[in-house]
């Protein structure tokens, strides 16, 4: 080699070498020795086999061994030891020498310090796979896109959910990574957004490795050079298969609920029917949305629906309404319209959200209710009654139009007791106090009682309450006043008339009683006139008798006495006199009879006995007339045991509750008895079986048990003697203690002259 | 008038009548005796001497026409005078029955019975 060659090759920047064909080395430049620190001859041959790193040397011997078998030119790279000891990479570049015939004669290489340049790629391999950490740690699907739209690169994320190579999921648009269902729209946005620029954004199913497919919100955006030229697209998808889940629940709940939702935008437009809202209207989304819905609304109430909404959404003030909406099947019902605007934190309404509620059953209910009420309204009108509610508690009172009528009192004022009270007839205030105890102690009430209007006029009402317990336990009425002016008029003309009657019959009846009168006052005028004759003999005899005539004319007297009584007892048999009833406790009125009778019962050594039922109904009824058939009961038993001696005079009075509501009072004796072919005349009149007497108690005591609607009748002791019983019904619940119920039509009196007949 | 006092008996279940009649037929002359019913007469010793009756129709138990029907049964030919206060024409009828001498109504003058009296007796 020439010297200015050797000094070209010793300056190359490098450390240049040349091998014999075999591989051996048989140059090194100065840069070797200077690098290395050791001396050309300590490096030729194998020496330079020391300043390898050990790490490097056996693949670069390898290297070296396959470049120089072949004739092919070679690069690799090593790191070599420097004079101080430190490794430092080179890249090292071999090329052969070759001879026409095509002969390898000679290696010739460099090796360049690449250490510098290598540190720097190292720092910015480093960086990248930073980055790479970075974007694989991302909890999100991330593919980089390139401008036209294939996949250049995904992160691991990526990888692991799909469980599939990057070449794989470059071809996802022909596989089935995204759900087969969503895939046509998948492609059309992506060609759009990569046609367009526009950020990419969907949602879709993605196929996970396991072959499940999950929701995903995908979002692509472009990356631009400083030219604006797109470089890349990157795309990020979003697991939201659980607000997905979370949207699912709620759409179905939501069609679930049996109501008919749906949700607009601010502006009114339709974005939302529920699927019942749908199936009901039998249309589909598209066939409903926007401000297609109003298609199924009711002719006649579209306009009135599209101004009310209009309306609504305007002043942003929710008011409810009703529509007719019509169904699959083409028939309207009902709906009531319930909306609500939602609003953002600066209060903004962002949506409107809405029901409609099937009112059909309701709407046809209160046509009904107000149909049964119009009825009802008429009928109380017609039938004069009234109704009212009374919740006791609260004093709250509900009355009826026609109460309201009845009342004269305007139907705006507020209906309280004071006002009833101003208009309750004075003497039947103490029943208004009556009904309001009665009310709060939870009994029904009837009541008939009278109202003075402010023009002094009366009315006549019969009052009916009836009490239950609300839900709180609390007391309510419900009942019906009914105004009976009219027919208590006719009443009172009809008692007139029938007392009236009542009496003519008595008096008719006295021609047929004129036999039985004759006989009566004629028995002592016939005593009268036979004394008086014999004392007038007497008092002609010679010598006149006259104490005989003294005994005949005392005689005379007391027969005229005794006529006079007949004649009294006729005048109050055929007096015109109308009873009064009363709710009375029969108990007391027997022991008041008792009472009377006691010291004739004993005189007569009868024994008396008395089993008086203590828990015995009140009866409605004329005291007097009931003590006179008391007495007349009480005397019949007497008289019947006055001639018993063989066994005791028992009397025995009871009262009983029957069965038929009635209370019974039973007289048993243990006289004579009655020969049952009498049973049957017993009641009648002029029935006797006395030495005296008209016979006429039993009779008159049936017409006054007949009068309070009771019977009487008598049995045969299976003893001896008789027992002789009455029976009238019990005052109905809630009597009032003084009655109006209208005098009892009584139409004899009592025969008295068996109490009279001895002083 | 008479020198035995022929028995009249008076049957009448009205006190003031078996109290006054007897005194008014002893002012007649005549025995009287009083029974307060049909029975009782029927029982007494009176009934064989009575030579006339004053009978009451109506009385409890048996009645006047009553105890007539069994007078004529035991074949006791007594003149009965019938004493009513109903003045009934089919009392009367019912009174002009064999043995029968006269009905009076109550209350009947002293004279009518005193007339009655003696046609029974006289029948008698």
């Amino acid at each position: 080699m020439k010297d200015d060659l050797r000094l070209v090759v010793d300056t190359l920047p490098g450390l240049v070498w040349t091998a014999l064909s075999g591989g051996e080395i048989d140059f090194l430049n100065q840069g070797w020795c200077e690098y290395t620190g050791l001396t050309t001859g300590e490096l030729s041959g194998g020496g330079w086999h020391a300043t390898v790193h050990p790490e490097d040397l056996p693949r670069l011997r390898e290297w070296w061994q396959s470049i120089s078998a072949s004739s092919a030119p070679g690069e690799t790279e090593a790191r070599l030891r420097r004079f101080d000891g430190a490794y430092r990479r080179f890249v090292l570049r071999v090329r052969p020498l070759v001879e026409v015939s095509g002969k390898v004669v000679k290696w010739c290489g460099i090796s360049t310090d690449v250490e510098e340049r290598r540190q720097s790629r190292d720092v910015l391999r480093s960086h990248e796979e930073d980055f790479r950490l970075i974007v694989d740690t991302i909890p999100s699907l991330i593919a980089l896109m390139t401008p036209a739209g294939a996949v250049e690169s995904v992160n691991r994320h990526a990888l692991e959910y799909y469980g599939a190579t990057l070449d794989e999921l470059k071809q996802w648009a022909l596989s089935d990574t995204v759900h087969p269902d969503d895939l046509p729209s998948v492609i059309d946005a992506w060609m759009r957004s990569v046609s367009s620029g526009e950020p990419y954004d969907i949602e879709h199913r993605i196929r996970r490795a396991d072959g499940i497919y999950r929701w995903f919100h995908v979002r692509g955006l472009p990356l631009r050079d400083p030219e604006g030229r797109i470089t890349r697209w990157c795309v990020q998808q979003t697991d939201v298969e659980e607000l997905k889940a979370k949207e699912r629940d709620l759409i179905r709940i939501i069609n679930t609920i049996p109501t008919t939702a749906w949700s607009t935008r601010p502006d009114g437009y339709c974005d939302f029917l529920s699927d019942r809202w749908l199936d009901y209207a039998g249309l589909t989304y598209e066939q409903a949305v926007g401000w297609n819905w109003a298609t199924a609304i009711h002719p006649d109430d579209a306009a009135g629906l599209q101004e009310h909404w209009l309306g609504c959404l305007a002043t942003g003030t929710p008011v409810n309404t009703e529509a007719r909406i019509r169904r699959f099947d083409g028939v309207y019902r009902w709906f009531l319209f319930l909306v609500k605007p939602f609003r953002d934190a600066s209060g903004n309404i962002v949506k409107w959200y809405g029901t409609n509620v099937d009112i059909e059953d309701r709407k046809r209910a209160e046509e009904e209710l107000r149909r049964s009420e119009a009825f009802l309204s008429e009928g109380q009108r017609l039938s004069r009654t009234g109704s009212f509610f009374w919740r006791v508690t609260s004093g709250e009172i509900t009355w009826s139009e026609q109460i309201h009528r009845i009342f004269e009192l305007d139907p705006h004022l507020p209906v309280t007791l004071e006002l009833i009270a101003a208009r309750v007839h004075p003497e039947d205030l103490p029943l208004l106090q009556n009904m309001v105890e009665r009310a709060h102690a939870g009994r029904d009430f009837e009541y008939e009682h009278r109202l003075q209007l402010p023009d002094n006029r009366i009315k006549y009402l019969h009052l009916v309450g009836h009490g239950s317990k609300n839900k709180d336990g609390q007391w309510e009425y419900t009942g019906a006043v009914q105004d009976v002016t009219e027919r208590r008029l006719s009443e009172e003309t009809l008692t007139k008339v029938r007392s009236e009657l009542a009496h003519v019959a008595r008096v008719t009846s006295l021609g047929v009683l004129t036999a039985s009168i004759a006989h009566e006052v004629n028995q002592p005028l016939s005593g009268i006139v036979t004394n008086a004759s014999t004392c007038l003999r007497m008092l002609a005899g010679d010598p006149p008798n006259i104490d005989g005539a003294r005994e005949t004319a005392r005689r005379t007297i007391r027969d005229g006495n005794r006529a006079s009584e007949v004649i009294k007892r006729l005048r109050a048999l055929f007096g015109k006199k109308e009873p009064t009833t009363e709710l009375l406790d029969l108990n007391e009125v027997i022991r008041e009879v008792i009472t009377l009778s006691l010291s004739e019962l004993q005189g007569n050594r009868v024994i008396l006995r008395s089993e008086l039922d203590d828990s015995l109904p009140h009866v409605i009824g004329d005291r007097v007339q009931l003590q006179q058939v008391l007495l007349n009961l009480l005397r019949n038993a007497s008289d019947a045991m006055s001639s018993i001696n063989n066994h005791p005079r028992q009397l025995i009075v009871k009262t009983q509750q029957d069965e038929q509501d009635c209370v019974r009072v039973v007289v048993q004796d243990t006289g004579v008895g009655i020969d049952p072919r009498d049973m049957e005349s017993l009641f009648d009149a002029f029935f006797t079986t006395k030495n005296s007497g008209m016979g006429m108690g039993l009779s008159v005591s049936r017409s006054i048990i007949e009068s309070h609607n009771g019977r009487i009748w008598a049995v045969p002791n299976d003893g001896p003697g008789t027992t002789l019983a009455f029976s009238i019904p019990r005052a109905p619940e809630g009597a009032p203690s003084s009655s109006r119920l209208g005098p009892i039509q009584a139409s004899a009196l009592m025969d008295t002259q068996n109490f009279k007949r001895n002083p | 008038m008479k020198n035995k006092r022929s028995l009249v008996s008076v049957v009448d279940d009205d006190q003031s009548i078996r109290e006054s009649l007897p005194d008014l037929l002893g002012e007649f002359g005549f025995a009287a005796q009083a029974f307060s019913s049909a029975e009782e007469f029927l029982a007494s010793d009176s009934l064989g001497q009575t030579q006339c009756l004053i009978l009451d129709i109506a009385m409890p138990g048996m009645t006047g026409p009553d105890l007539q029907k069994e007078l004529a049964r035991r074949r006791r030919d007594i003149p009965i005078i019938f004493i009513t206060a109903h003045s009934s024409e089919a009392l009367a009828a019912l009174a002009r029955n064999r043995g029968t001498v006269g009905c009076l109504i109550k209350p009947f003058s002293d004279t009518d019975l005193l007339d009655a009296l003696n046609s029974a007796l006289r029948a008698n």
